[in-house]
Parts: C-alpha cells; sequence; structure tokens
C-alpha cells in the first residue's frame, strides 16, 4: 500500500471516527466495547483499504463492519451481556448548557441498554439511521419479520420504561 | 418516530470519543492483510517427523510459505556517541532509512520510524532475558511503503555483548545492545518477505545460546521461546493435529509444532508457544476467547472441564511425539470459574486444575 493510500486511510479515520464510535455505543450501549468495535471494523477496512476506497462509498463498507462486528460480538459473548444500570459517562467534556438535554439523553440510553442486544440494534438502525425494515433485517442477518416484531417490542419496553418522561416517545 | 430519532441524535451526539486510534488500527489491518496471505500460502499441514540431528540446521519448519527470492539489501547499526537518547538501533530496508528507539523511559515500549511508516509500542512487556533465554524478543510487523517490514527488539541478558541473525535471504546481521535507563536493548528491522532462520547471543567468550524461531503458518511474527546451548542436539520437528470439530458452525483444528523452537500450539490465528526442556503436566496452557489448549501427563486418556453451570465437556488426550496435548472449543465466559479434571484410560480421575476466570 501506498504512502499516499495510507495517507488517505487516515484522514478518512480521523474524519468518521466519531460518528463510528457513536454508531457502536448505540449498537453496545458501552463506550469502551464501542471503540474497540469502531476499531476494529476500521482495521478491516485499512486491511481492504485499496478495494474498499475504490468502491466510493467506504463509510458505508465500516458502517456495515461496526454492525457485523457488534453481531458477532453477541454471537460470540451472549452470555457475559449483562445490564446495568451506570451508563459510562462520556469520556470527553459536556458544555454546561448541554447538561438538560444529556439528563434525558442519558435516560434513553438506559432505557435502551435494557433492551436485549437485537432489540436495541433494530432501534439504533431504524431509527437513529433511518434504515428500512428491509434494510435493517439484511444488516442483522434476520428477517423483516423479526424486525417488525422486535422493533414493536422495543419501543413498547421504551415507551414502558420508568426511565423516560411520559410522552417523550411517540 | 421523529421524537426518537432526534432522542438518539442527541444521546449519540453526547458521547465523545477518545482520538482516533489511527496507527493502531492501521497496524491491525496490516496483521489482517498478513494472515490471508499466509493463509493462502501455507495450505494443508500435514504431520511431518523428522530425525534429531547433532549440528543444528538452522532452517524452518515446513509449514512456512518460501521466502522470497529477491534480495532486499538489511542493514542494522548501535547508537553511535552522537546519537538521539534512547536510540537502540538503525540502519537501512533497502535505500530506506529506519530505526528503532525506547519510547518513553517508564515503558520500555520501542518506536520505530522510518520505511514510510512510523510504530509505536512496537515491543510491549517483553519478559526478562535470563541465563537461559539471553534475549527476550518480541516484535511488531507494518507493511509501509515500500517494503513491508518485521520489527524485533528485545532486551538482552547482562553477559550477552553481541547477536547474530541470520536471514533466510542469507544475510547476516550483528546486533550490538545499546544501553537505556538501565537496561539493554537489541533490535532489527527485517523485509516481511524474509524469515529469521537463527538468532545467536555471544558473551565475551563465545556463544551463549541460539534461538531457531517458530514462524506460525497463520501469523505474522516469529516465536523465539527455546534457546539451545552450544552444541546441543536439535530436537525432533514434528507436527500434528491433537483436536479438531465443529463449533458454531465453523470448523476448528488444534496442531502442535515441536522442534528447535519448543513447543508451539495453534489454533486458528491463536498462538501459544513455550520453550521449557521439561514436560509439562497436565493442565491447560492457553488458547484464546474460544478456545483453551493444554497438555497432559502420559497416563492421561482424556479430560472432563466442568463449566460453571455444571455443564461438562469432554477433551481427549492426544499424543503428538511424546507429549499428549488437548484442546476443547469454550468460550470466554465458559472459561470462567471452569474447572479441569484428568483420568486415565480406566476413567480414575488422575489430575484436576482450574482454567482461567474471565
Amino acid at each position: 500500500m501506498s504512502a499516499e493510500s495510507d495517507e488517505e486511510f487516515r484522514e478518512f479515520m480521523r474524519g468518521r471516527w466519531p460518528a463510528m464510535v457513536r454508531l457502536a455505543y448505540g449498537l453496545t450501549g458501552d463506550l469502551g466495547h464501542a471503540e474497540d468495535v469502531a476499531q476494529a471494523a476500521f482495521a478491516r477496512a485499512y486491511a481492504s483499504w485499496s478495494r474498499v476506497a475504490r468502491t466510493g462509498d467506504p463509510d458505508a463498507y465500516v458502517r456495515r463492519i461496526v454492525i457485523n462486528e457488534n453481531n458477532s460480538r453477541f454471537r460470540r459473548r451472549r452470555v457475559t451481556e449483562s445490564l446495568v444500570d451506570a451508563v459510562p459517562e462520556p469520556s470527553g467534556p459536556r458544555s454546561a448548557d448541554a447538561a438538560d438535554a444529556l439528563g434525558d439523553s442519558e435516560a434513553l440510553m438506559r432505557a435502551l441498554r435494557r433492551l436485549g442486544p437485537r432489540q436495541r440494534a433494530v432501534v439504533v438502525l431504524r431509527f437513529w439511521m433511518d434504515m428500512s425494515e428491509a434494510e435493517t433485517a439484511a444488516a442483522l442477518d434476520c428477517s423483516v419479520g423479526t424486525v417488525k416484531s422486535q422493533a414493536s417490542r422495543a419501543l413498547a419496553a421504551l415507551r414502558g420504561s420508568a426511565e423516560l418522561m411520559e410522552g417523550e416517545l411517540q | 418516530m421523529s421524537d426518537l430519532h432526534e432522542e438518539l441524535n442527541t444521546a449519540l451526539a453526547a458521547v465523545e470519543p477518545g482520538a482516533a486510534p489511527v496507527e493502531a488500527a492501521m497496524l491491525t489491518g496490516r496483521k489482517i492483510r498478513n494472515r490471508r496471505r499466509a493463509g493462502l500460502l501455507a495450505g494443508a499441514v500435514a504431520a511431518v517427523a523428522a530425525v534429531a540431528v547433532g549440528v543444528p540446521a538452522l532452517t524452518h519448519q515446513e509449514a512456512l510459505p518460501a521466502p522470497t527470492t529477491s534480495h532486499i539489501r538489511v542493514t542494522v547499526n548501535p547508537p553511535g556517541p552522537h546519537s538521539p537518547a534512547g536510540l537502540i538501533a538503525s540502519g537501512l530496508i533497502g535505500s530506506k532509512p529506519w530505526n528503532v528507539s525506547v519510547e518513553s523511559p517508564s515503558s520500555n515500549n520501542c518506536a520505530f520510524e522510518g520505511n514510510g511508516m512510523s510504530l509505536v509500542a512496537c515491543a510491549g512487556d517483553q519478559g526478562q532475558p535470563t541465563a537461559a533465554a539471553p534475549i527476550s524478543f518480541e516484535g511488531e510487523g507494518g507493511d509501509g511503503s515500500p517494503i513491508p517490514v518485521n520489527i524485533t527488539f528485545g532486551k538482552v541478558w547482562k553477559d550477552v555483548v553481541s547477536a547474530r541473525v541470520e536471514l533466510s535471504d542469507g544475510t547476516i546481521l550483528t546486533l550490538h545492545p545499546a544501553e537505556v535507563d538501565g537496561s539493554r536493548f537489541v533490535a532489527f528491522a527485517s523485509p516481511e518477505s524474509v524469515l529469521v532462520d537463527s538468532v545467536t547471543a555471544y558473551s565475551s567468550s563465545g556463544a551463549i545460546a541460539t534461538a531457531i524461531p517458530f514462524e506460525p503458518p497463520g501469523g505474522l511474527l516469529p516465536s523465539f521461546e527455546a534457546w539451545l546451548r552450544p552444541g546441543q542436539a536439535l530436537p525432533a520437528r514434528l507436527t500434528g493435529t491433537f483436536g479438531s470439530g465443529t463449533a458454531q458452525g465453523k470448523p476448528w483444528r488444534a496442531t502442535a509444532y515441536l522442534g528447535p523452537w519448543g513447543t508451539c500450539l495453534t489454533v486458528g490465528h491463536d498462538v501459544d508457544c513455550f520453550g521449557s526442556p521439561q514436560r509439562p503436566a497436565t493442565g491447560w496452557v492457553g488458547g484464546s476467547d474460544s478456545w483453551v489448549i493444554g497438555t497432559a501427563a502420559d497416563s492421561v486418556s482424556y479430560l472432563v472441564i466442568t463449566l460453571k453451570d455444571g455443564s461438562t465437556v469432554r477433551a481427549e488426550a492426544t499424543a503428538v511425539g511424546q507429549q499428549k496435548f488437548w484442546g476443547v472449543p469454550l468460550s470466554w465466559s465458559q472459561q470462567a470459574d471452569a474447572r479441569w479434571t484428568a483420568y486415565d484410560d480406566v476413567g480414575q480421575a488422575v489430575a484436576s486444575g482450574s482454567i482461567r476466570t474471565g
């Protein structure tokens, strides 16, 4: 791989790192795991960078690997998956005027973490990534029917969560 | 739904990741790429036994891909009187300069620069050298421009005054230890396509020991676990499978490689080596988040691993040469609090112990 393509990858990763970590955080609910998943995804992208770059949409490629890495992680470590009440603190500084919004956000993240991994992934992909049911099903390697049922149960659980203020979810 | 989208947007936007670990991701990516190459080249490994010989024939095991025939000039030089602090060694790969230096006094990690790339922490917590293993080598690989290279770096036993490295293309490198913060180090860079045939450590009175490293068929970097004394007979080279099957829908195979490098056990891309000349007793020796592999005494016929939930997994003890091994697919969570019991061929328990916990 040439120094030029290496530099191209560096620039791409620096630019897309926050977004991929946020996606992984939504899927995993844990910032440490999210950074691991995102780093693994970028590493795999780099391993095939000449081909990935030629696709013209490396972002989609890495996003897909993040989702796959997360799927694999749950397949490997399903038994160890446990739900916790505390959401890890974001590692960066927060602005003071965002505190109120973050309070609600943390409640949402706590509720999200109480979902099973599949339901959490459906919520993130369908309602944050705005993927269609078919796209979500393809990404999670399951049927559209599963996506529908999981989404329905996930939303019901989120709506019923005491963590969230009544009326937040429409 | 749009409210949920906005809520998620806000929640996830609040996450502030640390700095992008670009170089670490690239390093891992290079390893993935190199494993693919090695996997393509290695193919199936047949069990091959070789006889011990009295004079070391410094060649690699049969599983290795053939090294490249094109010669790339490699040089290594110790630091001079005006070299920057922390420098261990420098030289050329082809026409490109490289250098390795200790990254910080406290870490003992090294930093590699040159050949169009820069790596930090290219050696982690390599063990301490001893009289029996006079250089504690670690390494990293990277394929910067224009030539993919491996960097091999190690702490040196106090008696060592130099080391001779023989590469598979015939290149001979002479390493001279450099002292940094009370520790002595050597380092060299070599093209990824060229294997390390041997390293011999010398004291002021002559050769101390020679290491013939193991080159994992599916991996990247050589493993220097066993050091042979001058005149010591080369242990027989032997390769054999001691476990295989299907786990989670995927085939797996555990293989033992015995030879002058000691004993190396592989499952997939996981490699565990130990160089002790003493035959190990029954127990686990390594694995990953998916496997556990171990050794067994002669009397052991099989082991039963009891998981935390009370379920059991049976592993047959299989001989490769004079040593028995066993391996089972176990997830990381299954390994937690798991215990093994070894049985002889009449079902009598002969040993027991625990497998590591998470």
